[in-house]
């Protein structure tokens, strides 16, 4: 189950010169095609192994939404065919399909019928779907008053409301929040790992990387690489995205040529700027690489010290790196009148994070503009960084960057715990810590919580005992009457084979508050499958206050 | 063909879930609620009796059914006319209107049509419900040959889906179809005997009434609503043959282009 083979799949959209043309075609019995086929996908063979996630990569437009619309069966391919054997859930784009005038209600139950849902079914996962979409009342409100993030949130939690044999999931996650992201793809890793087939569209390469064993790149309709995340994933950022950044950026600066913005006395002008990478203009850098900024002009009056500065900000206009010649106390001095002049200024390596960036140049006397502004240049060109050979990371500068691990200790936190008496049939292992470095003081009831924990195994023993089975980190709730209230353990983070002895570990748990108010202890456990119980000494109880929700 | 009805039985939840669900919208936001379902064709009833028989006090030649004989009349082509026009408009539109379904979702396409005439049979057995109760109430009810009806049903349910999906796939290419055809309707309703008698029309146009497949169809609802006879079967082969016709033709168009349907949209 769950096996998908694509063979010489191909896509053409007909194109016929005019309206008329198709009803010709039509009507006339001598069966001449009268229309040009417009291929956007041709000769595509690959096929996915049940259990595989497989990530497909490809620039807009480079029919990455066809072919998986022609998997999922909306559209029918022109040439080839799809095998797939097992449940598919697919969501494509936007929406799902919703009817906007019916409840967000009505819709989950057509979508779930039209997945072949009896009514039963559906009524059985209903409260499990509305809570996971998290939309409130609004789900008996019509899917139109629904903001965007709410349709995707709602469309996925019908798609995934069932465990299906394949999932396709095509770019329809960027639209929710951060939250939801984080929570639907919670979901996805958590099917994948019981064996669901997943196919993967994203702009993204951290959720590719993250997500896939497997990549795919498509360009120009045909796929251009078949391999591990990694491989393909350099390859396109390399080859393709960077082409068509360029490419991009260039198209843009031909149409708004004329908004960019110049001011000065125009004693000094700037005639051209150009940003070279391996001594080729570009739009596109890759994060970290080398490049050279190299800026021409042209005196009009005689200039007693020129100074050429440079500014490049982010896209939001803040100013992320600027200085000039007078700086590095390299500006010209005495320049003639009718001059022409070229400078560079070369980064070893451009540190900027990924994102789209303008510079901004400027001619002008001794430190600063406001002495004598010859000509200011803002926006004089738009580039793009791109994600380089390193470690994901985020904002507007890639700092190079080195981390070295020490063994490291947590200092143990001793205040709340009162006398702590252990369920029955727990076995403790003194080797095992577990510590918190911010205990949890105060929830609401019903909330959700994120707690990391420090596991420390200073024991040798538990890794040459030859356990085989994971660890999973548990939590266990209980009331004044040092009842359990709730119990969770199998879905929590940590699914490790053995923990690194005499190592350190943090982990992060994701605790939910009981649904009564009132003072409870939380105690964190370690767990072997459901079999068998560590827990650590006295670090692991926290008392809680659970408040009210108001 | 059997392959095509296998895949409707097992969609058989979504199509009833979509005709209960597109009910229910029809009122959603109104106070009355369900009750306009009776309201709207109940004001239709009473317009067409009050009216046209206490105020315009008209009278149909040939009918003696005492003061309801036109109204009656009316009814019988009106009510029948509006199943036709309600399920041909409704299906010409139908891949138009649910595209955003059709371009992300794959399910068989023909659940839209079946869809369409289920919840158009919705409408007219209220509204046909209601003129039975007012033919009980007034002692206007033709007795055994009632059951004619609903043979006759079934050929105007056939020929109407026929057209309508045939016009539903031209319609998805070629957008005039549903323009014109909505023009094309208002022409077919005053040219077919149904609020005027067929003797009213010059001879000329009398013959070619035969050559008008709802005129017939029609003309039997009549005779079996206002004459209480039963309809003169051999006049309905026409009919029939046009409904095998429009629902072949209706089938191979929509055969052949469902793939090619979905780039369109």
């Amino acid at each position: 189950m769950g096996k998908i083979i694509v063979k010489n799949l191909g896509k053409a959209y007909r194109q016929y010169p005019t309206r008329w043309d198709r009803l010709i075609e039509w009507v006339d019995p001598r069966n001449k095609p009268r229309h040009k086929q417009h291929w956007v996908l041709q000769g595509i063979n690959f096929s996915v192994s049940p259990g595989e996630a497989v990530g497909i990569i490809g620039i807009n437009g480079a029919g990455k939404s066809t072919l998986l619309k022609m998997i999922t069966g909306t559209t029918q391919p022109t040439t080839g065919d799809v095998t797939i054997t097992g449940k598919v859930a697919a969501l494509l784009e936007l929406g799902m399909g919703f009817h906007p005038d019916f409840t967000g209600r009505q819709n989950v139950y057509m979508a779930s019928q039209l997945g072949g849902m009896s009514n039963s079914e559906i009524i059985a996962k209903m409260s499990e779907i509305e809570e996971f979409a998290e939309i409130g009342e609004y789900i008996d409100q019509p899917v139109r008053t629904y903001s965007s993030g709410m349709q995707v949130r709602l469309a996925f939690s019908v798609a995934t409301a069932v465990r299906p044999d394949i999932l396709i999931v095509d770019e329809a996650l960027s639209v929710g929040d951060a939250y939801f992201q984080h929570k639907s793809f919670d979901r996805i890793r958590q099917f994948r790992d019981q064996g669901t087939t997943l196919l993967f569209v994203s702009h993204s390469a951290g959720a590719i990387k993250s997500l896939c064993n497997r990549a795919i790149l498509i360009d120009g309709g045909i796929v251009i690489r078949n391999d591990s995340p990694d491989t393909v994933l350099d390859y396109y950022n390399a080859a393709i995205a960077k082409q068509q950044a360029d490419y991009d950026i260039k198209q843009t600066e031909q149409l708004t040529g004329q908004t960019v913005t110049r001011s000065g006395s125009g004693d000094a002008t700037i005639e051209a700027v150009e940003l070279y990478v391996d001594d080729k203009p570009v739009r596109a850098v890759l994060s970290g690489a080398e490049a050279t900024l190299h800026i021409m002009g042209h005196t009009i009056a005689d200039i007693a010290e020129l100074t050429v500065g440079i500014l490049i900000r982010d896209r939001l206009g803040n100013d992320v790196f600027g200085t000039n010649t007078y700086h590095h106390t390299l500006s010209q001095k005495g320049v003639a009148q009718d001059a022409y002049f070229s400078v560079d200024f070369n980064f070893p390596a451009l540190n900027l994070g990924i994102g789209s960036y303008s510079l901004t140049v400027a001619l002008h006397s001794r430190d600063a503009h406001v002495t004598d502004n010859y000509d200011w240049w803002d926006r004089v060109l738009v580039f793009q960084v791109l994600p380089g050979n390193f470690p994901p990371s985020i904002g507007v500068s890639n700092l190079p960057l080195s981390i070295y691990w020490h063994e490291t200790k947590v200092t143990k936190r001793k205040n709340q715990v009162e006398q702590v008496t252990k369920p029955e049939g727990i076995e403790q292992v003194q080797a095992i810590t577990i510590s918190y470095e911010e205990p949890l003081i105060e929830m609401t009831v019903g909330e959700q919580s994120v707690i990391t924990v420090a596991l420390q195994n200073d024991s040798e023993q538990l890794l040459s005992s030859g356990i085989a089975k994971p660890f999973n980190l548990s939590y266990h709730w209980f009331d004044e009457n040092n009842k359990v209230v709730i119990f969770d353990g199998l879905r929590s983070a940590l699914k490790a084979p053995c923990l690194p002895y005499s190592g350190f570990q943090g982990y992060q748990v994701v605790i939910k508050a009981p649904d009564n108010p009132g003072f409870y202890r939380l105690d964190i456990a370690l767990v072997q499958e459901g079999v068998k119980w560590y827990e650590s000494t006295e670090t692991s109880s926290m008392k809680v206050y659970v408040m009210d929700f108001k | 063909m059997l392959t095509m009805l296998y895949s409707l039985w097992a969609y058989r939840g979504f199509i009833f879930g979509t005709v209960k669900r597109e009910f229910q919208l029809k009122y959603r936001n109104s106070l009355l609620g369900a009750a306009w379902n009776i309201i709207n064709p109940l004001a239709m009833i009473v317009v067409y009796t009050v009216i046209f028989s206490q105020l315009m006090r008209a009278r149909l030649a040939g009918v003696d059914n005492g003061i309801y004989g036109y109204s009656i009349y009316l009814c019988a082509g009106t009510l029948t006319w509006g199943l036709f026009a309600e399920i041909v408009g409704r299906a010409q539109n139908t891949f138009i209107e649910h595209a955003n379904l059709l371009k992300k979702l794959s399910f068989p396409r023909l659940c839209l049509p079946v869809v369409v005439v289920l919840n158009a049979l919705i409408n007219f057995s209220i509204t046909m419900g209601l003129f039975t109760l007012f033919l009980l109430l007034t002692d206007n009810f033709p007795g055994w040959v009632y059951v004619a009806v609903f043979p006759l049903l079934l050929v105007l349910i056939g020929f109407a889906i026929g057209l309508g999906i045939t016009l539903g796939v031209l319609n998805v290419f070629f957008r005039d179809v549903g323009q014109f055809f909505g023009i094309f309707l208002q022409f077919w309703f005053w040219f077919t005997p149904i609020i005027y008698p067929i003797s009213t029309l010059p001879d000329v146009l009398q013959k070619l009434m035969i050559y008008n497949p709802m005129a017939t169809i029609i003309k039997a609802f009549q005779t079996v609503l206002v004459y209480r006879l039963w309809p003169q079967w051999e006049t309905l082969i026409y009919p029939v043959a046009l409904v095998f016709l429009f629902c072949v033709l209706g089938l191979c168009l929509f055969r052949s282009h469902v793939g090619e349907m979905v780039d369109e949209l």
